[in-house]
């Protein structure tokens, strides 16, 4: 497993990829101080559900300078950088599918699930590190951004607002993991990047949207929505707990089944 | 910042934000272990099954004993199938890099491949020889567990297809072209395969310099001619020092100094114990660097055997052409005469269907008759006429 991740690392030298967590970092944060320049002294955040980059609503004033502010302002990129990252994963497998790739690595490493598996190790590590510099980079931009606009953010460096902080962070972490989870699937159903790309924006976005107007109840068992509520910590969908139970069954289903599929289908690419 | 018990308490009962994520994570590594444990037994299932279950022991056995291939040309038998190694099956697994039983490939009603049984013995360079959907490809890509047959069963360096992991590791491939990431350099893109196969560094400058790509190696791929990707392609397959190179159209957009190299290349690697097939489509250069041949078409055998042995039973003529060209006719006659039917030809050669051992006793009669020839010989028949006039039979 080492051995695929660490062949995974070289290929995310590619100037593609580097652009791709490039972008990550830059929508992590610009939303941050999007979030932060956009505060409203009447919204209330809980009651909407879609912020600057499709995360929260705008926060109120009270909110942001609570001690979880920043966290708060953190988790309005959400749904973007999800689905980034579901465009990134889902690329990079189906890549290797459309360009021929995938049989010199079948040659090198012929046990598939190791392969796969290590190859979304990876990629997931490197959109943890993405994440984690994002996250630096977005805290340092979000208090320059609170500081010049003169809102009153002592409370974000309490432990309470380190603790949340550092929570945000978690969850904005799960969150776009199991947008990558979803890339994957699309990846290894379709073989092909563009028409997987295609299809998970379409569902994640537009399609999501439609199926929660048409019934409220239903937005609770939506992926995407689940993961919005993941990465804003708990929002009108669903609060945390139910939100992450649910996604972490859904991921355990999509990883064995993409799994079994990549196992037993022909390598003909 | 006021940190007090209080705090702590009040934001842990307040926000308790990771621990659900943090479960996710649990949940999904104990489904992994599940799934690589529900994986392995399965794996473990299916070899055993494999072993045993009836048909594929018995395609194991015709393999082993003495099988007769469906060919045009019947493979020759005893003293040469001991030398090649190569047809009929009878070696032991020990003494053969490649055998296969009665291999099958069917997507839906096509057979892609259809019951092929050779073998290939180390050491040799084996030309894999067929037209356009004859089945190569396939049973190139069952043979390094890119594809599950249908049936029969095959075996790499004594391992069956259906363990890849077991053979692979000694096997380098290069299958329909060469696959690379376009903006990766060749020497990146060499140490993504080698790193994902435990192949020391080093192969790769080695390997690279071993196709003549040293100098070019930081370019990225993108920029590379075709014969250049192939050229790394070919690098590739050699990363792994391979027991086994299998190589699908190497010399394709080569130069005649590229297929010349590659070519010498091949040589010196079976002279070092490498065992090597190859398909082309470029049969004049099969013809002169293969010991041996197998030869497909429409996912069928049609003949495996050394190269030499695909012209046994060949019809061969002998070529007069006289210093003059008015003496054709008198020359045709002087074989009539003998008994063999000839014909003359515009470029002013007279064919003659008379075996090569009779060339001797008629430059004596045109000699007697006052006749100068200046060439005289018999019709070598190429693998191109071989190949055409077997795979052009039963269209």
């Amino acid at each position: 497993m080492r051995r695929v991740v660490a062949s995974e690392w070289v290929k995310l030298r590619r100037k593609g990829m580097i652009a791709a967590l490039g972008g990550v970092i830059a929508v992590t944060v610009l939303g941050t101080v999007i979030a932060v320049f956009t505060v409203s002294s009447t919204t209330n955040a809980k009651s909407a559900g879609g912020g600057p980059l499709g995360g929260k609503s705008s926060i109120s004033l009270a909110q942001i300078a609570s001690s979880h502010g920043l966290a708060d302002a953190l988790g309005t990129t959400g749904t973007l950088l999800g689905v980034i990252v579901m465009g990134v994963v889902a690329a990079a497998v189906a890549g290797e599918f459309s360009t021929g790739t995938l049989r010199n690595l079948l040659v090198r490493e012929p046990r598939r699930t190791r392969l796969l598996s290590g190859k979304l190790l990876g990629l997931a590590s490197a959109i943890a590190l993405a994440i984690a510099v994002a996250s630096a980079v977005a805290i340092l931009a979000g208090v320059l951004a609170a500081s010049s606009r003169g809102l009153p953010i002592h409370a974000w460096a309490s432990w309470s607002g380190f603790g949340a902080t550092a929570g945000a962070i978690v969850e904005l972490l799960g969150a776009t993991l199991g947008w990558g989870v979803l890339g994957a699937v699309l990846a290894v159903v379709f073989r092909s990047p563009v028409v997987a790309v295609v299809v998970g924006v379409v569902y994640a976005l537009p399609l999501e949207s439609i199926l929660g107007a048409i019934s409220g109840n239903v937005s609770r068992w939506l992926p995407g929505k689940l993961l919005g509520a993941i990465a804003a910590g708990g929002n009108s969908t669903s609060s945390l707990a139910p939100a992450s139970w649910t996604i972490a069954l859904y991921a355990t289903i999509a990883i064995s089944g993409t799994l079994l599929l990549f196992n037993r289908r022909d390598v003909l690419a | 910042m006021h940190l007090t018990v209080e705090t702590v308490i009040a934001v842990t009962r307040q926000r308790p934000r990771g621990s659900p994520v943090v479960l996710i994570i649990l949940v999904l590594l104990i489904a992994a272990v599940a799934y690589l444990v529900v994986h392995r037994h399965h794996q473990k299932v299916k070899r055993n099954k494999s072993g045993s279950s009836s048909s594929p022991r018995e395609s194991e056995q015709r393999a082993t004993q003495s099988l007769p291939v469906p060919s045009v040309l019947q493979f020759p038998t005893s003293p040469v199938d001991e030398r090649s190694g190569i047809g009929s099956g009878s070696e032991s697994v020990d003494q053969v890099a490649i055998s296969l039983a009665d291999l099958t490939k069917n997507y839906g009603a096509r057979k892609a491949v259809a019951g092929l049984t050779f073998s290939v013995r180390p050491g040799t360079i084996c030309g894999f020889i067929g037209p356009n959907g004859a089945g190569k490809t396939t049973t190139i890509r069952m043979l390094l567990g890119l594809i599950t047959p249908t049936g029969g069963t095959a075996k790499v360096l004594g391992h069956p297809v259906s363990e890849p992991a077991s053979y692979l590791a000694g096997v380098g491939a290069m299958i329909e072209g060469p696959a690379f990431y376009p903006t990766l350099s060749a020497r990146r893109n060499l140490q993504v395969l080698a790193r994902l196969g435990g192949i020391r560094p080093e192969r790769v400058d080695r390997c690279l310099d071993q196709v003549n790509l040293g100098d070019r190696a930081d370019d990225l791929f993108k920029s590379y001619s075709f014969g250049m990707k192939q050229r790394l392609g070919i690098a590739a397959a050699l990363l792994p020092e391979p027991k086994l190179l299998v190589l699908d159209e190497p010399t394709n957009g080569l130069d005649p100094t590229g297929i010349r190299e590659i070519r010498i290349l091949l040589r010196s690697l079976t002279d070092l114990g490498t065992t090597v097939l190859v398909s082309s489509h470029l049969l004049e250069e099969l013809q002169q660097i293969c010991d041996d041949v197998v030869i497909i078409r429409s996912g069928r055998l049609l003949f495996a055997g050394p190269v030499g042995d695909l012209f046994l039973g060949q019809q061969t003529d002998l070529v007069a052409v006289p210093e003059d060209p008015d003496d054709l006719n008198r020359l045709a006659s002087l074989c009539a005469r003998a008994g063999y039917a000839a014909q003359t030809s515009a470029d002013g050669r007279l064919h003659v269907a008379a075996p090569p051992a009779w060339a001797g006793q008629l430059n004596r009669a045109a000699m007697a008759d006052e006749i100068t020839l200046i060439e005289l010989g018999a019709t070598k028949q190429s693998l191109e006429d071989v190949f055409f006039e077997l795979t052009e039979e039963g269209r």
